[in-house]
């Protein structure tokens, strides 16, 4: 199905309704339907649609220093400036707070009976993908530098998440702690977010050790304690976090030589692998990964 | 239309470890089996290995490795691989 009228720039799963959202340099904000039909959000004209997300009954877009909100039953949306071009955003799982990141930290926007009211988290330098923690208690940033930023918005404590030979690509919430498990180094790093602290003063576990090469993404799913870790050769490796490395890590996919550049699992567990030859794998998880 | 989803038999050489590795642990229809070349990258490893993964329907899993590329493994080779680690 075509469309965007050029790059598809971002995309977003809406949840339960199996829809997705979707940006484009066409400047328009997309959303695509289980059925197939496709839905005109915005238009944006010659400016780009940069970042998406979608809550429970909520859209969100950027375009350049502007966040864009929709309730679902509404055609105007609410706007929110930034100091800079938005590099990322994530609603939390009750739909009443958007995270947006962008140049010197996020900004926290939590709707109120009147209207939304922003609170901001300082970090210099700057941020893209940004998510909340499953509770909400947490917000993290990956950055330009080779770590990841967080903040605990009871107290705006923040954290940096460092440690990393690379950039931070690609993170996800998994397991029962939870912990966010991240690309970036060698194995997948997950950071344990199960006290009131979160990783403050904390180490990452790991698993999924890849024998020196580059974890390039992700995946998992709250509440199951496995982590797949995509490689640079291609490889897929399946683990469970551990303080020692002694947990086995499962061999889910061989080595192509094609860097894995995406990851993705459904909750009836499907994994899709796709490499940056273009090519999409799936698999069904079936017994062995719990 | 063509459903994506289903289950396929492997092709070639990872079909027929499959078939020998199923066969000499006597699997059930539902015990699910899976082959994979990895390369190693860290020293004095061998360059390409196989890993064979057994996920029993009762969520338990068996790995073996073995030290040679996909295309090179023989019946013999299943055999005694399987053999080493019921043996332990």
């Amino acid at each position: 199905m075509e469309a965007h009228r050029g790059a598809v720039l971002c995309l977003a799963a809406e949840g339960q309704s199996g829809a997705i959202v979707t940006g484009g340099d066409d400047g328009r904000f997309l959303r695509l339907s289980p059925d197939g039909s496709l839905k005109e959000i915005a238009s944006f004209g010659t400016r780009l649609v940069d970042c998406v997300a979608a809550g429970p009954g909520l859209y969100a877009c950027s375009s350049s220093r502007t966040a864009h909100v929709w309730r679902s039953d509404e055609t105007t949306s609410k706007t929110f400036e930034h100091p800079s071009t938005v590099g990322g955003l994530a609603f939390d799982t009750k739909g009443r707070r958007l995270a947006v990141a962008h140049y010197g930290g996020a900004t926290v926007w939590e709707r109120g009976e009147r209207r939304w009211k922003a609170t901001k988290l300082v970090w210099k330098g700057s941020h893209g993908a940004v998510t909340f923690s499953p509770d909400g208690k947490y917000v993290a940033t990956s950055t330009q530098e080779n770590a990841l930023h967080g903040w605990r918005l009871r107290d705006k404590a923040d954290m940096r998440m460092s440690g990393y030979p690379t950039k931070v690509k690609s993170f996800a919430w998994v397991g029962t702690a939870p912990f966010l498990a991240t690309s970036g180094a060698d194995e997948a790093v997950c950071w344990p977010f199960d006290t009131k602290d979160g990783p403050m003063g904390r180490p990452p576990q790991s698993c999924a050790y890849g024998g020196k090469q580059l974890c390039t993404a992700v995946s998992g799913l709250v509440g199951l304690d496995g982590v797949f870790a995509g490689f640079a050769d291609g490889c897929v490796l399946a683990g469970r976090p551990s303080n020692d490395g002694s947990m086995e890590d499962m061999v889910i996919k061989g080595s192509s030589g094609t860097p894995v550049s995406a990851l993705a699992i459904t909750p009836d567990g499907w994994l899709f692998v796709g490499d940056e030859a273009g090519r999409i794998l799936w698999v069904r998880l079936d017994g062995g990964v719990e | 239309m063509k459903n994506l989803f289903e289950r396929r038999a492997a092709p070639g050489r990872a079909g027929m470890v499959k078939a020998w590795v199923t066969e000499h642990l006597d699997l059930a229809e539902t015990d699910i089996v899976s082959v994979a070349e990895l390369a190693c990258h860290e020293p004095d490893c061998p360059p390409v290995e196989t890993v064979v993964t057994v996920h029993g329907s009762n969520g338990q899993h068996r790995t073996w490795h073995i030290h040679r590329p996909l295309a090179e493994i023989e019946q013999t080779d299943i055999v005694t691989a399987l053999a080493e680690q019921i043996g332990h």
